[in-house]
């Protein structure tokens, strides 16, 4: 799955290609580049930190989320802790940390039309708090849990910003556990809202020496990882974007194999509650997919999201326009065995009615039952990412896909041809805070975004794009150990 | 003056990565001046001298660029390492194993100039860390140095931003004043809570200990002269010529600036302060200001209200200086004639039990020599002029004494024993002094005679890189030490633990080649 010592760089092109490039962040490093369609680097922007992913701006800035090298408390994956802009020639211009002991920004974020930044974030919630809110006790971490907010942020200065708009998942909770606690409720009545209780268990305890022996051991994957937040992580939002005609977001959550909308026509006031906004929704889910077990209407055959990542609405202008595309990672396989399972890219067409509500009929999940457009692999086995990765429509209808676990990002038809296919050879040299190197493996090329970025990209207007001479040196892993 | 300028560059970007050579380059007036290679680049490392009878005993010292700090014996052999987190650049050892180090925050805002860390931290014997408490907001930052009281509490040093309005109200010369404002010092304890927390229970803060005859209408007037107990406010240096914020960026892209450099806060680190130890004994704090070529002692014995006041405290005199010593000019009691310190370093209380007690030792890094390339280091200890009541004695329009050093160690040619930045020097029991030439890294133990009996230079250097995996240059900061510290073997910290070297021994950096055109 992560391609350890297959080719590298460009491995497939055809006649007739959309002129382009595909913008991605260089795995293990501060550098973003632009590769052309012959696989040259045409173009790096670098900042003072690792680098999660980046958006182009209509300027050629880069809006970015950057690795805070020291940020308290939380853990998990997708950690980025600060939302940065960096000019085409490299200047950062905005430098904006999020992450303290009370919320973090993490994973991704998506760039307004008026330049505010929507960002997902962890907020803290105590253990008093999750069990006053109706949660299962059992499934409590000591930590407390980190339940999800959107923030919207406003850039000030060099290093500052306004949140203007926040939403927080946890004024949106439901729970038949308790009545008598907060959100009691039945859930399949109230689609609109999470069931507290959906999730899993914490993991069986281990003691904070033990979990210190395996920080040692470097088999602890998060740095903030203590023996009481292992399963603080509830809900790990890893998508979300803004749609600006309908003044809606959507956002992913893998670990519920669920994609939600809500409504961005509304206060903070009203987005905590259940009324106000375009669709008198208030903060509610105008749709959810992928899941209806979630909201107890469906069970584990009715499931059709698996840890997905990177949903995104088609654009005006492109093939499927109003569609979602989504990344669903782990398709379970026939034999039941993590071994066949595989990853796919879906296009919904969500149930919109003339009036632009979500339609969702009495006792049924939301639709569609299917997807109007999928890509698989032919032999479904050989396109797998089990995490990470994503997928977009094109204008000339094609879609472009980042299997992100090996780095490959390819353009297939709406036939499931493929017409291109470079697989990223770079690695940076980021090392830990005290020099230790960050071993490469299983992670050694992966993506979490790559975009393509049609030539007549406004941020490209004027700009020379040469090949760099010379070009950055690939990575080469170091020969496999034997061991006996 | 234009000495003086060249010595505070070295301490400015004494932890830049830029090499601060460039400018002496550029000087014309150390054209065809041999380098003396102040950084011992291309030196032989390791154990370089022992002799017979030495005490038993240890160096303790912060491998550069690294989060390691290393106990070595006296065969120069590694003993025992404790790992961190971040870069660390000094360390305490406590009786029980552990050790307070100052860790380098790997994204402090707004300060930077030379010792900056923003966190403290506790690793226990086997590195283990057991508090990591970050003080680097865009407020205040700890650096430099701290020290740890009896009762497990931290006095640490660190800056506090002042804006410029501020400063000016209190009759600081606009000339001398960043337009960012500039940065104070204080000194707060700090009593660790939990793994992450620190309540701070008392502070100082210089900022109430000013005096400026500058301007009438302005808060703080009167006459330095009258008054050694406050600091003159428009004592230091003059501000650098202007340069755009481009051209500050042009500079950061080469190097050869820092991080948080801006065309408004150059120069605003205008104390520097860069050591702090505390007297039991007298319930005092002695810290160092290399800008102003000054230390100076204050009391501890008060609240922290009456430490911003001129009364209180076992001295009767709240905050304000009791003692100062190095530059008299700084009170108007004297001129450049009568400066005895110049950029020192480490500033230490003789401890009871050990000949001297009670003096104080500290590292005068730049000794003018008669010309800028023979300025030279010296290790000087002074007696304090203290009467029966334990006050500091001064007399009527006279500076602080003593007038010369009761014990000074220089080289025999002067010029051999030289670190212009960092650096140290402390009183072991047998009367030795320790010393640490910091930016050769140079580690060696001196008689009363100034015989050196025992000498060790780092050869270690971490592989630390910048968060966004550029190597950090290691010309000329190759192997330099803020702090290395003799531990005696009969340290409670050491008490039944099992010294052998450590096996394999830690890689030795070696420097590549020098280019070329170094050829003398």
């Amino acid at each position: 799955m992560f391609g350890f010592r297959i080719p590298r760089g460009l491995t497939k092109s055809t006649e007739g290609l959309t002129d382009g490039y595909v913008m991605f962040v260089v795995n293990n490093s501060a550098s973003t580049y632009l590769v052309n369609r012959k696989g040259e680097v045409v173009k790096e922007w670098k900042g003072n930190y690792g680098v999660l992913g980046a958006y182009l701006g209509d300027d050629g800035s880069l809006i970015q989320n950057a690795v805070d090298p020291d940020f308290p408390v939380f853990a998990g994956g997708g950690e980025s802790g600060r939302i940065q802009k960096i000019t085409w020639d490299n200047k950062i211009v905005w430098d904006f940390e999020y992450a303290n002991e009370d919320h973090h920004v993490h994973h991704d974020f998506a760039v307004m039309p008026n330049g505010h930044v929507l960002a997902i974030a962890w907020e803290a919630r105590s253990a008093d708090n999750a069990l006053a809110a109706g949660r299962k006790p059992e499934m409590i971490p000591k930590a407390g849990l980190w339940p999800d907010k959107i923030v919207e942020i406003e850039p000030q200065g060099k290093y500052g910003a306004n949140i203007v708009w926040e939403w927080h998942v946890w004024d949106h909770l439901i729970q038949d556990f308790d009545s008598k606690k907060a959100n009691y409720g039945k859930p399949a009545d109230h689609p609109e809202l999470l069931d507290f209780n959906v999730g899993k268990p914490v993991p069986p305890a281990i003691t904070q020496d033990s979990m210190d022996i395996l920080q040692a051991q470097g088999r602890v994957f998060w740095r903030n990882q203590t023996a009481d937040n292992r399963g603080s992580e509830v809900y790990h939002f890893n998508a979300i974007k803004y749609n600006a005609a309908l003044d809606q977001i959507v956002f992913s959550s893998p670990n519920l194999s669920e994609i939600f909308i809500i409504d961005h026509s509304t206060t903070t006031k009203e987005a905590a509650t259940h009324s106000g906004g375009r669709l008198g929704k208030g903060g509610d889910f105008l749709y959810r997919w992928g899941n209806a077990q979630n909201y107890h209407r469906g069970d584990s055959t009715t499931q059709q999201l698996f840890g997905q990542h990177d949903v995104r609405w088609i654009e005006e202008g492109k093939t499927g326009a109003g569609n979602l595309t989504v990344f669903n990672n782990n398709v379970p396989g026939k034999v039941n065995s993590d071994s066949t399972n595989y990853s796919a890219v879906y296009e919904l067409t969500p149930p919109v009615d003339q009036k632009g509500n979500y339609v969702i009929e009495k006792d049924k999940p939301f639709g569609p039952e299917q997807p109007t457009w999928k890509y698989m692999a032919a032999d479904t086995l050989s396109f797998f990412s089990g995490f990470i990765s994503g997928a977009h429509r094109m204008k000339n209808g094609n879609t472009f896909i980042n299997e992100g676990a090996k780095a490959r990002f390819f353009e297939v038809t709406p036939d499931g041809k493929i017409v291109w296919e470079y697989i990223s050879p770079f690695r940076g040299e980021i090392r830990k805070p005290n020099g230790d190197p960050i071993s490469p493996f299983p992670f050694a090329y992966m993506e979490f975004r790559a975009t393509f970025i049609p030539a007549d990209h406004p941020g490209l207007t004027g700009r020379k794009l040469e090949p760099l001479n010379p070009q950055p040196k690939p990575y080469l892993l170091p020969p496999p150990q034997t061991k006996k | 003056m234009k000495k003086n300028h060249t010595a505070l560059y070295l301490l400015i970007c004494v932890l830049a990565v830029t090499s601060c050579q460039v400018d002496k380059k550029d000087d014309p007036k150390s054209k065809g001046k041999k380098d003396r290679n102040m950084f011992g680049l291309h030196i032989p490392r390791g154990l370089t001298k022992s002799t017979e009878g030495l005490a038993d005993g240890y160096v303790m010292f912060a491998v550069t660029n690294s989060p390691f700090i290393y106990l070595v014996n006296r065969k120069g052999e590694v003993v025992h390492e404790w790992k961190g987190n971040y870069t660390t650049f000094n360390a305490y050892l406590t009786d029980d194993g552990s050790l307070f180090q100052g860790a380098e925050d790997p994204d402090f805002p707004v300060f930077g100039f030379g010792g900056p860390y923003g966190r403290l931290q506790k690793l226990d014997w086997n590195g283990k860390m057991l508090w990591d408490f970050e003080y680097a907001t865009e407020e205040s930052m700890v650096h430099h140095d701290f020290t740890v009281m009896p009762n497990g509490n931290i006095l640490a040093v660190a800056y506090e931003v002042k804006s410029y309005d501020d400063a000016l109200a209190k009759g600081r010369n606009p000339e001398m004043t960043p337009k960012d404002g500039p940065w104070l010092e204080k000194i707060i304890e700090i009593e660790p809570q939990a793994k992450h927390g620190g309540k701070i229970v008392w502070e100082w803060h210089v900022w109430d200990h000013l005096i400026q005859d500058r301007d009438a209408a302005k808060a703080n007037y009167g006459i330095p002269k009258d008054h050694p107990e406050l600091l003159d406010f428009n004592m230091g240096n003059k501000l650098p010529p202007a340069i755009s914020q481009d051209s500050v960026e042009v500079l950061q892209a080469k190097g050869m600036a820092e991080r948080n450099t801006t065309a408004g806060n150059r120069a605003a680190d205008i104390y520097h302060f860069n050591a702090i130890k505390y007297n039991p004994t007298l319930d005092q704090i002695v810290f160092s200001s290399p800008q102003l070529n000054e230390i100076f002692i204050i009391d501890h014995s008060m609240s922290t209200k009456e430490a911003a006041g001129h009364s209180g405290g076992k001295s009767g005199k709240g905050g304000d200086f009791l003692y100062r010593w190095g530059n008299p000019k700084n009170y108007q009691r004297g001129d450049s004639t009568d400066r005895k310190l110049l950029g020192q370093h480490d500033v230490r209380w003789i401890e009871d039990g050990k000949p001297g007690a009670g003096n104080l030792t500290v590292f005068n890094n730049n000794v003018q020599g008669r010309a800028d390339s023979l300025d030279y280091s010296a290790v000087v200890e002074l007696s304090l002029p203290i009467n029966e009541k334990g006050n500091y004695v001064l007399e009527k329009n006279k500076p602080f004494g003593p007038e010369k050093p009761t014990w000074v160690y220089v080289a025999s040619d002067t010029i051999s024993f030289y670190s212009s930045f960092i650096s140290g020097a402390h009183r072991m029991k047998n009367g030795n002094t320790f010393i640490n030439e910091g930016a050769k890294a140079r580690f060696f133990e001196v008689t009363p005679e100034g015989k050196v009996v025992w000498e060790y230079l780092n050869p270690y250097r971490g592989e630390i890189r910048k968060p966004n995996g550029d190597p950090v240059q290691a010309i000329p900061f190759a192997y330099f030490e803020f702090r290395a510290t003799f531990i005696p073997a009969d340290h409670p910290a050491l008490a039944g633990r099992k010294l052998e070297p450590l096996n394999p021994q830690p890689k030795p950096f070696v420097l590549p080649p020098p280019p070329k055109e170094d050829k003398k």
